[in-house]
């Protein structure tokens, strides 16, 4: 049960944030914060705390690191630099804790079927602050995202809207890396609402069209990851790719 | 002195050291284009795609750099031909790709994986370790290294012109298609190199690090490349030698060798930034070559 109503929540956020990830063109930065929380995730297990605050804090605080440090440099070079060496470092510190290969792939490529109670509460309500967040800041978050010239004339602070957002996918990333693992989480924020932003004609069909593709992707995968005993990632992966390219034919076909 | 004749007496220690200098330079200078490309996402896709090629050949029983210089040269001509590398990574199809490798590799590993206890597979491939390198394959490493050093070298002038000015350079009858293919190609054998060494979702640090520092440094392209090159060397021989060392003051856990390379990058890295916000360096490396083209 734990396991349905987990991913449930995961897909639906991912589906409504991942709508703004596409429209922001940030699928880089979306790819890069699991990672971080990758890192936390391995301290708390090496200093006994519970994976999930390991991952809020380390999500939260790379997300502001690429934040700042990516304001003036080249963004691009600061996000792949934290990126390796967050990963590398959670790697290191999960082998000074031993046995340590399991832990890194259960993290990495997700491990559905252990959420326990209080991991599923923390995940709510991290998924709930996430999306009134966005919601509340809806107007300009869209008018930043799509005209960042034309938002900041009519006062829009450009900047405080992207710190916001980059909070806004910590986050998520919290509430979904111990589902579908950190490599993972990215498809289901990139794949699904690109597929809803190639059919859809306005923000809102956006959201709603890409909430039920991540969803049944999600649910998809869940089932077919029990029944096959295969790591439930690869067919997160998968089928957001397939819905993804289905999107782009229909979407084709109705151009002509 | 006396330390690294001991070291040199280990032959995984060799081993490290030889390929890991190689690897080093041979990316630096791969590395200082696609840093000025704005391709460090397109090079940090190649790696994840790598590591599909890596995890197959793990599960095949087949020497892994083969399988990773196929899958990262393969991705990064398929990425050439859908034209992802000019929209520097803000593309999703860019994003949905790299996921659906990743999705492939971790299919692969724990396929790799069953009867055996644990993710060794997934440690093996994803992070990798310069000690754990079979010494008959370092012909093979630096032929390729050669290689991809002199393509950079035939394809330099006017890679950087089409780099700095596509318009301008295609106007002065320079192919801007082939000359990114090429690069693309070179990038792919750059990335095969690194996954090696520090192992496929790392490597993305020695390809950009030491080049982006180099470029914050250097006044110069040619000496962007040269600094880029030597930070590179230093950062594998300083992380060898710390992962090594570290035995004798941990008490028997080393820190793993790809964690110290690319911490050490890292760090670097933010020296850089901190010298160039204090005003110390003034790197115009780039400027400079759009000056001379333009």
């Amino acid at each position: 049960m734990n396991t349905w109503y987990a991913s449930t929540v995961v897909a639906l956020s991912a589906g409504i944030i991942g709508v703004f990830v596409v429209l922001r063109g940030d699928s880089f930065l979306a790819h890069a914060i699991p990672h971080g929380s990758f890192a936390g995730a391995a301290v708390a297990v090496t200093i006994g705390l519970s994976p999930v605050t390991g991952m809020g804090i380390a999500a939260l605080l790379s997300a502001l690191a690429m934040h700042f440090l990516g304001k003036k440099g080249r963004r691009d070079v600061v996000i792949a630099l934290l990126l390796v060496f967050l990963l590398a470092g959670g790697a290191f510190m999960l082998s000074l804790s031993g046995d340590y290969s399991n832990e890194v792939y259960a993290l990495l490529f997700g491990q559905v079927l252990a959420v326990t109670d209080s991991d599923l509460l923390t995940m709510s309500i991290l998924a709930i602050v996430a999306v009134t967040l966005v919601l509340c800041m809806i107007r300009p978050l869209l008018a930043s995202s799509i005209m960042p010239e034309q938002a900041s004339v009519q006062g829009v602070n450009n900047n405080l809207v992207a710190l916001l957002f980059t909070i806004v996918i910590a986050c998520v990333t919290t509430a979904s890396v111990p589902i579908v693992g950190a490599m993972l989480l990215f498809s289901l924020l990139v794949a699904p609402p690109a597929a809803a932003c190639a059919l859809a004609r306005n923000p809102i069909h956006a959201i709603t069209l890409s909430s039920i593709f991540a969803l049944c992707c999600m649910w998809l995968s869940v089932a077919l990851s029990v029944l096959t005993d295969l790591p439930i990632g690869f067919f997160v992966a998968t089928s957001s790719a397939c819905v993804y390219a289905v999107a782009k034919v229909i979407a084709h076909i109705w151009k002509h | 002195m006396n330390l690294l004749m001991d070291l040199w007496q280990v032959q995984e220690m060799r081993t490290a050291l030889l390929v890991g200098s190689t690897v080093a330079i041979a990316t630096a200078c791969i590395g200082v284009l696609t840093v000025l490309r704005g391709q460090s996402f397109a090079g940090h896709s190649l790696t994840d795609l790598a590591s599909v090629g890596g995890s197959a050949a793990y599960l095949l029983g087949i020497n892994q750099l083969w399988g990773f210089l196929v899958a990262s040269v393969l991705a990064g001509l398929g990425m050439h031909a859908i034209g992802i590398e000019r929209i520097r990574g803000r593309d999703v199809a860019t994003g949905i790709v790299l996921a659906t490798g990743m999705g492939f590799t971790s299919l692969f590993i724990t396929l790799s994986m069953t009867g055996k206890s644990g993710g060794s597979a997934a440690v093996a491939v994803l992070f990798g370790s310069l000690f754990a390198i079979n010494p008959q394959t370092v012909p093979l490493i630096c032929l390729l290294a050669v290689v991809s050093i002199v393509a950079m070298a035939l394809i330099w002038r006017p890679a950087l012109f089409v780099t700095v000015s596509p318009q301008l350079a295609h106007a002065n009858g320079v192919r801007n298609g082939l000359i990114n293919a090429v690069f693309m190609c070179i990038l792919g054998i750059g990335v095969a190199l690194g996954s090696i060494s520090v192992g496929a979702i790392l490597s993305t640090a020695l390809l950009i690090g030491p080049a982006s520092c180099g470029l914050i440094l250097a006044r110069r392209m040619r000496d962007a490349i040269i600094t880029a090159g030597v930070l590179g060397f230093a950062s594998v021989w300083i992380g060898v030698i710390l992962s090594y060392e570290s035995y004798h003051w941990t008490g028997g856990k080393s820190w793993s060798v790809s964690f110290c390379i690319v911490a050490l990058i890292l760090l670097m890295y933010l020296v850089c930034r901190v010298l160039r916000s204090l005003g110390l360096v003034h790197g115009n490396a780039r400027r400079k070559a759009v000056v001379a083209h333009v």
